[in-house]
C-alpha cells in the first residue's frame, strides 16, 4: 500500500467498474424502451403508458414540490416479494416501462400512506375528492396524511358555485381550489398502469395461457 | 504574550497551513448539524401530528429533503473533511498546497447550501433521492468541493514520509470518488436524466455510493487514526487494514439498486446490488475487528470512538442483512430502513468525527474546550438520544413491515400501532439534538474565552485611554 499511482489507479478502476456497470449499462439497456400499443384488462387496446393531459403533467411537478413521496411510494413489488398485489395497490408488478411519463420518477421509499401506483383506477369515475387535500381527516378520521389548505383560498362567489369549490359554512362564501389543487387531482387521477406489458401479464391473460 | 500564541506553537509549521481551513470546515458543518437536526425533528414530529405547521414550506417532504442535504452535503461532508485535510498534512509533513483555495471553497459551498435550504423548503426540489438541490445550487457545491478536496489529494501527492498510512488510503479515495460520484450523477440525473426508473437507479447509485465510498471513508480514516491514538497501541492487525479498504472500495459502488429491491428495474441490476450489500458485512467486520476494544472510556473523545465503531458494527451488519431479499420482502418501505440509516450518519459517521473534533480542536486552538460538564452531556446525550430514536424506529418498523406484509391489517390500523414509535422517535431525536446544542454552547464558550478578554482589553482602552495589561 505505499505505490501512491498503484493506490490511485486501483481508487479509480473500482468506481469506474461500478459506474459502468449500474450507471452506463442500464442506461444501454433501457435507455430506448418507448410507449407501445398494449391492451388493458378490458381487452381494450390502448397505447402503455398512457399519455397525460397537460393538467396532469402539471400536477406531477406539484406533487415533486410537495414532496408526497416522502411518504407514498408508486411501485408495485411482484408476488414473491412483499403484499402488494394481495392489497390490491395493482392487478401486476410495476415494470421499468410504466414510467416512461414521469421526469423525475416518483418511486418512493416509504409506506406511512398507501402505494399510489394506480391510485387514479382505484378512484373510479368519481375522481379525486379535494376535500381529502384540503383536510384528510375530513374525509378519513384518523387519516394520518397532512392536508394542504394553501392550495385553498377563500372567495367570496356571488351566483353559481365554483366547480370543485368547497362550502366554508359562511353563505357566499367558499373555498376555492388554487390551479395547484386541480392539478394535483388530475395527476393522481392519472395514476395507473394496468395495461398489458411482455414483462408483466395481467392475471387474467396469465389464466388464459 | 497570551494564551493562544505560546500554544499554537506547538503547531509544526506545516500543520500551520491547514488550521484556518479546518477551523472552518468543522465550524460549518457544526452550523449545519444544528440546523439539519433541527428540520430533522420537525419532519419527525409530523408525521404522528400531521396537522401541525399546515404550511407549505413545512410538509414532511419538504422538510425531509433540506434536512438530508444540510446534514449530508453541510455537517457530515464538511466535518469529514476538516479531519481529513488536518491527518493529510498531519501524517504527509506536508503544508497545505493552497489554503487559501480551501477557505474560499468552503464559503461558496456554505453559500451554495444556505440558498438551497429556502429554495427547498418553497418548493424548488429537483424530485430526485439524495439530488434535491437544483442543479445550479449542485455545481456551486461541487465547485467548493473540488477547491477543497484539490488540497486533499495534493497533500497526498506531495506526502513526504515512508508508505502511506491507513487514515490517507481511506481520505484519497473518498475525496477522488465524491467528486466523480456527485458530478456525473449531476449530470446523470438533473442535467442530462435517463427517461423513467434509470434517474431512480442513478441516483440510488449516488445515494449508496456517497455513503458507502465518502463518509463511510472519511469517518474510517478519523478511526483508524484515532483510534490508536487513544489507546496508545497500534492497529490490532495492519493486514487487516488494506483488506478493509479494497473490499469497501471494490464493493461499495455496487448497491445503487439496494433500496429498490423488489422495484421496475432489471433483475440482474437488483441482485448485483442485493450481493454487493451482503459483501460490504466483510469491511464493517474488518474494521471493528482491528478498531474496537474496551479502550479510552475515560476521554470524550474515547467514548465517542467506541460509539462510532458499535454504531458502524450494528449498522453496517444491519444494512448488510436488510439487502437479503426475504428481509427486504419485510422491512423495505418500512420505518426500520430509516433506523438503520440513522445509526450509521449520526452515530458512526457523526461519532467518529466528535471523536476526532475533541481531540483536534484543542490542539488546533490551543485550548481545551472550557466546560468538561456540557462535555459530558454531550455524549451522554448524543448516545441516549440516538439509542431511543433508532430502538423506536427498528422496533416500530418491524412490526409495521410484518403487519403490512403478513397480516391482512389495513393501513389505518398499522399507522394506529406505530404512532407511539413514531413519538418516541422525535422524543429521542430531541435528546439527541439537545446533546448538540450542548456541544455547540461549549464551542461559544470557547470562542468567547479568546474573544472578551480582547473585547475588555480593548473597551478598557477606550475609557481609559490607556492600555492594560493583557486579560489571562
Amino acid at each position: 500500500m505505499n505505490h501512491g499511482p498503484l493506490l490511485f489507479f486501483g481508487v479509480l478502476a473500482t468506481l469506474a467498474a461500478s459506474w459502468l456497470g449500474l450507471v452506463a449499462v442500464p442506461r444501454q439497456q433501457l435507455g430506448n424502451l418507448d410507449a407501445d400499443l398494449s391492451t388493458n384488462a378490458a381487452n381494450v387496446v390502448v397505447t402503455h403508458p398512457p399519455a397525460r393531459s397537460g393538467e396532469a403533467t402539471q400536477g406531477h411537478a406539484v406533487y415533486v414540490s410537495l414532496g408526497c413521496a416522502a411518504c407514498h411510494t408508486q411501485q408495485i413489488r411482484p408476488e414473491n416479494g412483499g403484499s402488494d398485489l394481495a392489497r390490491g395497490w395493482g392487478q401486476r408488478r410495476s415494470v421499468a416501462r410504466d414510467y416512461l411519463r414521469d421526469q423525475p420518477v416518483q418511486l418512493g421509499s416509504s409506506r406511512l400512506g398507501p402505494d399510489l401506483a394506480n391510485y387514479g383506477e382505484r378512484l373510479g369515475t368519481n375522481g379525486f375528492n379535494l376535500v381529502r387535500l384540503f383536510d384528510p381527516r375530513l374525509v378519513v378520521t384518523n387519516s394520518t396524511c397532512e392536508g394542504a389548505p394553501y392550495l385553498f383560498e377563500v372567495r367570496t362567489v356571488t351566483g353559481e358555485p365554483v366547480a370543485g369549490a368547497l362550502a366554508t359554512g359562511e353563505s357566499g362564501r367558499q373555498m376555492v381550489p388554487k390551479a395547484a389543487a386541480r392539478q394535483l387531482a388530475a395527476y393522481l387521477a392519472s395514476l395507473g398502469s394496468s395495461a398489458e406489458v411482455p414483462e408483466a401479464h395481467l392475471p387474467a391473460k396469465e389464466e388464459a395461457k | 504574550m497570551s494564551d493562544s500564541a505560546k500554544t499554537s506553537t506547538s503547531l509544526e509549521p506545516h500543520e500551520q497551513t491547514a488550521r484556518g481551513p479546518v477551523l472552518n470546515l468543522l465550524a460549518g458543518a457544526l452550523v449545519w448539524l444544528l440546523v439539519g437536526l433541527a428540520l430533522t425533528c420537525l419532519a419527525s414530529l409530523k408525521l404522528h401530528a400531521p396537522g401541525c405547521l399546515p404550511f407549505s414550506w413545512a410538509t414532511t417532504g419538504r422538510l425531509q429533503a433540506a434536512a438530508a442535504n444540510v446534514l449530508l452535503l453541510g455537517a457530515a461532508a464538511q466535518g469529514g473533511l476538516g479531519i481529513a485535510l488536518w491527518l493529510l498534512a498531519h501524517l504527509g509533513k506536508t503544508p497545505l498546497a493552497c489554503w487559501g483555495s480551501a477557505v474560499l471553497g468552503t464559503a461558496i459551498w456554505n453559500l451554495a447550501l444556505t440558498a438551497g435550504v429556502p429554495v427547498l423548503l418553497l418548493g424548488g426540489s429537483t424530485g430526485i433521492p439524495g439530488l434535491e438541490l437544483p442543479g445550479s445550487l449542485g455545481l456551486i457545491i461541487l465547485l467548493g468541493y473540488l477547491l477543497v478536496g484539490a488540497n486533499g489529494v495534493a497533500a497526498i501527492a506531495n506526502c513526504r514520509r515512508d508508505g502511506y498510512a491507513p487514515a490517507q488510503w481511506f481520505i484519497l479515495g473518498a475525496v477522488l470518488w465524491f467528486a466523480w460520484i456527485y458530478s456525473t450523477s449531476l449530470v446523470t440525473t438533473v442535467f442530462f436524466p435517463g427517461r423513467g426508473v434509470l434517474t431512480a437507479l442513478s441516483a440510488g447509485w449516488f445515494t449508496q455510493g456517497s455513503f458507502w465510498l465518502f463518509f463511510a471513508p472519511l469517518a474510517l480514516a478519523a478511526l483508524y487514526h484515532y483510534v490508536p491514538e487513544l489507546t496508545g497501541n497500534s492497529l490490532r492487525s495492519s493486514e487487516l487494514a488494506p483488506l478493509a479498504f479494497w473490499s469497501l472500495a471494490l464493493f461499495g459502488g455496487w448497491t445503487a439498486a439496494t433500496g429498490i429491491v423488489g422495484g421496475p428495474l432489471p433483475a440482474w441490476v437488483i441482485t448485483v446490488s442485493v450481493a454487493a450489500g451482503m459483501l460490504l458485512a466483510i469491511p464493517v467486520l474488518l474494521a471493528t475487528v482491528n478498531l474496537l476494544s474496551p479502550f479510552g472510556l475515560g476521554s470524550t473523545a474515547g467514548r465517542f470512538a467506541q460509539f462510532s465503531l458499535l454504531a458502524f458494527l450494528f449498522g453496517g451488519l444491519g444494512k448488510a442483512l436488510t439487502s437479503l431479499r426475504c428481509a427486504n420482502e419485510l422491512l423495505h418501505f418500512t420505518r426500520f430502513e430509516v433506523a438503520l440509516n440513522e445509526l450509521l450518519l449520526f452515530g458512526f459517521v457523526f461519532g467518529a468525527i466528535f471523536a476526532a473534533a475533541y481531540v483536534l480542536v484543542p490542539k488546533l486552538v490551543g485550548r481545551r474546550l472550557p466546560n468538561g460538564a456540557l462535555a459530558n452531556a454531550h455524549v451522554a446525550l448524543s448516545a441516549l438520544g440516538l439509542v431511543i430514536a433508532v430502538a423506536a424506529y427498528a422496533i416500530g418498523g418491524w412490526k409495521q413491515g410484518w403487519a403490512l406484509n403478513f397480516t391482512s391489517a389495513d393501513l389505518l390500523s398499522i399507522n394506529a400501532e406505530l404512532k407511539p414509535f413514531l413519538r418516541l422517535h422525535t422524543a429521542g431525536l430531541a435528546v439527541f439534538l439537545l446533546g448538540q446544542v450542548a456541544f455547540g454552547a461549549n464551542v461559544v464558550l470557547l470562542v468567547a474565552s479568546f474573544v472578551l478578554p480582547v473585547g475588555r482589553t480593548l473597551v478598557a482602552e477606550v475609557i481609559t485611554g490607556s492600555a492594560p495589561a493583557p486579560a489571562k
